[in-house]
């Protein structure tokens, strides 16, 4: 018995036992190496492709941002693109990225004026909630935060209306003002912020 | 005075006073003809739940065309009797078959199916589907990293819970005397886990569609069975046998990858072609697929592992010819 690894006492026997021969040893040991292995490769892949991201790029108003992957983006409406999270529920987290013309008289509150007119008609409940100048990379921009009651218009749908946070970022650019929106649920919009910072960090214009 | 230890047991762990050694592994006399014997109720306990799981199945199917709109509590209560019902069969058929036995069917069983059931509320759930949000990652990304994520992370930490909850909890108690108690425990361990995670999907859900949302749990049921059965084996052999060292890493490499195809093709087959006569999902791809690999995997475990104790039985024998 000179694989004898493990021992313990049987009542009664009152003698040292001992089973687990160097191989269970070894066994035992690979086992928890191989799984813990595993795991961790799939966490690096998971890990990569979480921050894996897409590219948009826009040649007729010449602009290119990345997004993450997996957004599906739209461009049917009145804006540039708006791309949103398809797997966000119940109020589908988006970015939108609008042009507006900017005459070299008109200032940002201009534009930002222009957008909360148009968005107290169109979204229930909207009220802006700060207008901030900032600075970021040398970048100048104005920061708007607004919030509005997202509710399904269909009177048959038992969903609760939710309460979302916005935030326009306006960069003035010659004769047009580039607008970056991001909106999200309330509940979520802190920990998907970062999302539409990284977004607006690639922003290219 | 003589300082080696004294020969004992595998099973039992008694001096021996006659050794006997098989595998290179030392037994009482007891215990050299016993670890070879089989275990009938757990064959007939999973046949009957898989035979029951089908019937499950087929009530469902007869469910959903007769009350399409029940209220959420009767779909609530229906899930959670989906979630339930394969493993109490498994345990009513087990225990009043094992009754028969002369040693009957080991209390532990129920231990390690409560230990399972915890395991997954209390480690595997956090772990999986709130720290590393592995469902969020696996609906936004690609099919080949949904299939390597299904094995690499799903697989092999499932498969890991369900080895661990065996090896550490029944490797050594004088309980698990054959080979095939390695299946009986692992199977106790897999029903445990299984029904603790689909019953917190169905809490989670509130309330599930008669059809798709109950066929996902009798799939996920096959996922973990089939990985179970095959864990149950290798330790079961390794126990009474002395293998190279890979073998069970190589045990569960195997149950990791049959537990993440099986999660894997569960989803992904189930996206059917979107047209006018089809909303592009059915679950009936993913569930057809689970039980063939489930009864194909009860197949080959238990033909080998009869035809081992077989083999073992007749070597015992002309050994004491």
């Amino acid at each position: 018995m000179t694989d004898t690894t493990r021992r313990w006492r049987v009542p009664g026997s009152g003698e040292a036992v001992s089973h687990l021969t160097r191989n269970d040893r070894f066994s035992a040991i690979l086992v928890v190496i191989v799984t813990l292995t595993a795991i961790s490769l799939g966490l690096v892949i998971r890990q990569r492709n979480v921050s894996q991201v897409w590219g948009y790029a826009s040649r007729e108003a010449g602009i290119e941002a990345a997004y993450p992957a997996g957004w599906l983006s739209d461009e049917e409406g009145p804006y540039l693109v708006r791309l949103r999270d398809p797997k966000s529920r119940p109020f589908k987290t988006q970015i939108t990225i609008t042009i507006m013309p900017a005459s070299s008289s008109s200032s940002v509150r201009n534009v930002l004026d222009a957008l909360t007119i148009q968005r107290s008609v169109d979204l229930p409940a909207y009220r802006v909630l700060n207008i901030t100048e900032r600075s970021s990379g040398g970048l100048n921009f104005t920061e708007m935060d607004f919030a509005f009651v997202n509710a399904d218009p269909n009177p048959f749908a038992q969903i609760l209306p939710v309460v979302v946070l916005g935030t326009d970022l306006v960069i003035i650019d010659g004769d047009r003002a580039i607008v970056a929106t991001f909106m999200d649920e309330q509940s979520t919009y802190p920990e998907n912020l970062p999302v539409f910072q990284r977004f607006f960090a690639s922003l290219r214009y | 005075m003589d300082s080696t230890p004294a020969a004992t047991c595998t099973v039992c762990g008694r001096v021996l006073a006659t050794r006997y050694e098989y595998g290179s592994r030392l037994y009482c006399d007891a215990h050299l003809h016993r670890f070879a014997e089989d275990i009938r109720p757990v064959w007939r306990a999973s046949v009957t739940a898989l035979g029951f799981s089908i019937l499950i199945i087929v009530g469902l199917v007869i469910v959903s065309q007769l009350s399409p709109d029940a209220s959420d509590f009767a779909r609530l209560l229906v899930s959670i009797t989906v979630a339930l019902l394969p493993a109490g069969i498994w345990f009513l058929t087990l225990f009043r078959s094992g009754a028969r036995l002369p040693s009957g069917i080991p209390n532990s069983v129920i231990i390690i199916f409560v230990v399972s059931a915890l395991i997954a509320a209390a480690i595997t759930r956090p772990f999986l589907f709130e720290f590393v949000n592995l469902d969020d990652w696996l609906g936004r990304t690609t099919p080949i990293n949904r299939f390597v994520g299904n094995v690499l992370v799903n697989g092999f930490f499932h498969s890991f819970m369900l080895y661990a909850v065996v090896r550490y909890a029944t490797w050594n108690s004088p309980t698990f005397e054959r080979r095939v108690d390695g299946i009986l425990f692992a199977l106790a361990a897999g029903w445990g886990y299984l029904t603790m995670l689909n019953l917190l999907f169905v809490f989670d859900q509130h309330a599930l569609s008669f059809l798709n949302g109950n066929l996902r749990l009798i799939t996920q049921m096959c996922a973990f069975i089939a990985p179970s059965l095959i864990i149950g084996y290798v330790i079961g052999r390794n126990k009474f046998e002395d293998f190279a060292f890979y073998y069970l890493s190589g045990g569960l490499v195997v149950a990791a990858g049959v537990n993440g195809l099986l999660l894997y093709a569960s989803n992904e087959l189930n996206n059917t072609r979107l047209n006018l006569a089809q909303d592009g999902f059915s679950p009936w791809p993913g569930l057809v697929v689970s039980l063939i690999v489930t009864i194909l995997t009860y197949a080959i475990i238990s033909g080998l592992l009869r035809r081992h104790n077989a083999l073992t039985r007749a070597r015992l024998e002309h050994v004491g010819d």
